[in-house]
């Protein structure tokens, strides 16, 4: 669905090159999730803005639905580190905003955002502005705005990066189920092992800067039962394997330290 | 909003109302917010203090200047009275209004343009900002005798003199407001497939409009300072005539009711102003 041959990113950081990340080699399939973790700094976010069609490749290129893509695609949707919710429009014409716009203006897509409201939980703060509503509430408003564009392919980046604990979890499961109910793919940027595990059906491991595709683990299957009790799949043998496995990778290419500090979790 | 503080939760925290410094200029964050219930009535005791100064100075008791006298509030708010009463000071106040109407909505149509393009072009700010610092330090007044040089007597003359005196705010607060849009929010959009088109109308005006409202109440306050020497050359009515007029009919108490209307419309101008955007942008 989504490949990525070749891709680097070069940029100038005080007057110096610096390449975020190169050589990197990707796919994402139909309707799986593909976790990518690596310590920070080391060019996720920049790739995942290289999907986007945000920032242009330096090298390679980027094909989706077999066609090269040099910008945003409207199927494509982006679900940012911040809500990004506009301050003076309610959590309803936030959610509604992408059919202002041409790409996605349909008859009936106003009345669509209601019943995404009711699919994210927030239809009784659909008047609500986003100064009034919690960080995890403002992460599904900005979900519900992404899924009016109807994509077939979703780019999270560390979205619940600025969430406690229990609320991301929380969070993380019910993603996964309606991401699976929707058949949706996903890329899913973290630097946080543990969610890159619960996330993914895949695991692609980089590299620290200049990112690289450093190996690409499958995670163990994740049923509705398992993802009914999180806390039972993150204690399996299976899962804290590899985990370790992961660890060892990161220890090896020098990712580990700058990052992960919260991994070592004993079964 | 401010916090108030119950004395429960101040033992609570380990202070004592004792230990809060009462007065003085060095207050701490606890003592402040705990005069909230006095915040009500300071307005109304800063104005019955500023009335008290009036008639002090005015009176003949104090004795600064006998001429003082006709200038005292008892006087003032009897000629104010009448005034209100006159058909021919509305005229005055309708004109006044519709001049700085005029020149306002000149300064809006110049200034939210160019400090749109200001605030966007990094190139056009450069090239623009020391004549623009140059020239918004002359005063508007100064102006005066070129305008009507060019423009004649008249309206228009006052019309350039209160966009000059107005656009600069509105333009550099447009600006300003530009340079503030955060990046995030056209990247968001952006991914959401927006044009540049629709990224300006849906993102970027939305997000300046609080500026550009602050900058139409600066550019209100500086136009309405403005107008009143401004229509006191060469035209027929409008409040800053009707001073004059009362001067040379030495009806000086009818002096001072004016200058009490002409602030009395400025503050509920820039009141109301500040109520529309508090109201339409209290959540941003």
């Amino acid at each position: 669905m989504i490949e990525v041959a070749g891709a680097g990113k070069d940029y100038i950081l005080n007057g110096r090159a610096v390449t975020a990340f190169d050589g990197v080699d990707l796919e994402v399939r139909r309707g799986e999730i593909l976790s990518v973790v690596g310590p920070s700094g080391c060019g996720k976010s920049s790739l995942l803005k290289a999907i986007a069609g945000l920032e242009p490749l330096s090298r390679g290129e980027i094909r989706f639905e077999g066609r090269r893509l040099d910008g945003p695609d409207p199927r494509i949707g982006v679900v940012f580190q911040e809500a990004r919710l506009l301050p003076w429009l309610t959590v309803r014409e936030n959610a509604a905003l992408a059919a202002r716009f041409a790409a996605h203006r349909r008859p009936g897509a106003a009345g669509e955002v209601d019943d995404l409201l009711r699919r994210v939980g927030l239809e009784a703060f659909g008047d609500a502005y986003p100064s009034q509503v919690s960080g995890g509430m403002a992460q599904r408003a900005a979900l519900a705005r992404t899924l009016l564009q109807r994509p077939t392919a979703i780019l999270f980046d560390e979205p619940f990066a600025s969430l406690d604990a229990l609320r991301r979890m929380e969070l993380q499961i019910w993603l996964v189920r309606m991401l699976k109910e929707e058949g949706t793919a996903a890329l899913f940027v973290t630097h946080d092992l543990d969610e890159a595990l619960i996330m993914g059906d895949r695991i692609a491991v980089m590299t620290p800067r200049p990112g690289r595709i450093h190996r690409i683990y499958d995670a163990p299957p994740k049923d509705r039962r398992a993802l009914e009790q999180p806390e039972t799949l993150a204690a399996s043998r299976e899962f804290w394997e590899l985990k370790q496995s992961i660890l060892a990778d990161l220890r090896a290419t020098g990712g580990l330290g700058e990052a992960m500090a919260d991994a070592h979790v004993e079964p | 909003m401010k916090m108030r503080l119950s004395p429960s939760i101040i033992l609570r925290a380990g202070l004592s109302r004792a230990g809060a410094p009462r007065s003085g200029l060095f207050r701490t964050a606890v003592s402040r917010a705990g005069e909230g219930k006095g915040a009500a009535w300071a307005p109304l005791a800063g104005l019955a203090l500023a009335l008290a100064a009036w008639t002090l100075l005015t009176s003949p008791a104090v004795g600064l200047n006998p001429i003082l006298e006709v200038f005292s509030p008892a006087r003032a708010l009897e000629a104010l009275n009448r005034v209100v009463q006159q058909q021919r000071t509305w005229t005055h106040i309708l004109v006044s209004l519709r001049r700085v109407g005029v020149g306002l909505a000149i300064a809006f149509l110049a200034g939210v343009p160019a400090g749109l393009l200001i605030g966007r072009l990094r190139w056009l700010e450069r090239a623009s900002s020391g004549a623009i610092q140059f020239v918004r330090m002359i005063s508007p007044i100064s102006w005066m005798p070129i305008a009507v040089m060019v423009l004649g007597i008249g309206d228009a003359p006052i019309y350039f003199l209160l966009a000059v005196s107005a656009v600069w705010p509105i333009l550099l607060s447009t600006a300003e407001g530009v340079r503030r849009v955060d990046r995030r929010w056209i990247e968001m959009a952006r991914s959401l497939g927006a044009s540049s088109a629709e990224i300006l109308r849906h993102v970027v005006i939305p997000a300046v409009a609080s500026h550009v409202v602050t900058g139409l109440r600066l550019g209100l306050g500086v136009a309405w300072i403005v107008l009143v020497p401004a229509e006191m050359l060469g035209v027929r009515a409008g409040l800053g005539y009707a001073i004059l007029d009362a001067r040379d009919r030495l009806a000086y108490p009818e002096v001072m009711a004016i200058i009490l209307v002409i602030g009395f419309i400025g503050w509920s101008m820039d009141a109301l102003i500040r109520r529309i955007q508090a109201q339409r942008w209290r959540v941003s």
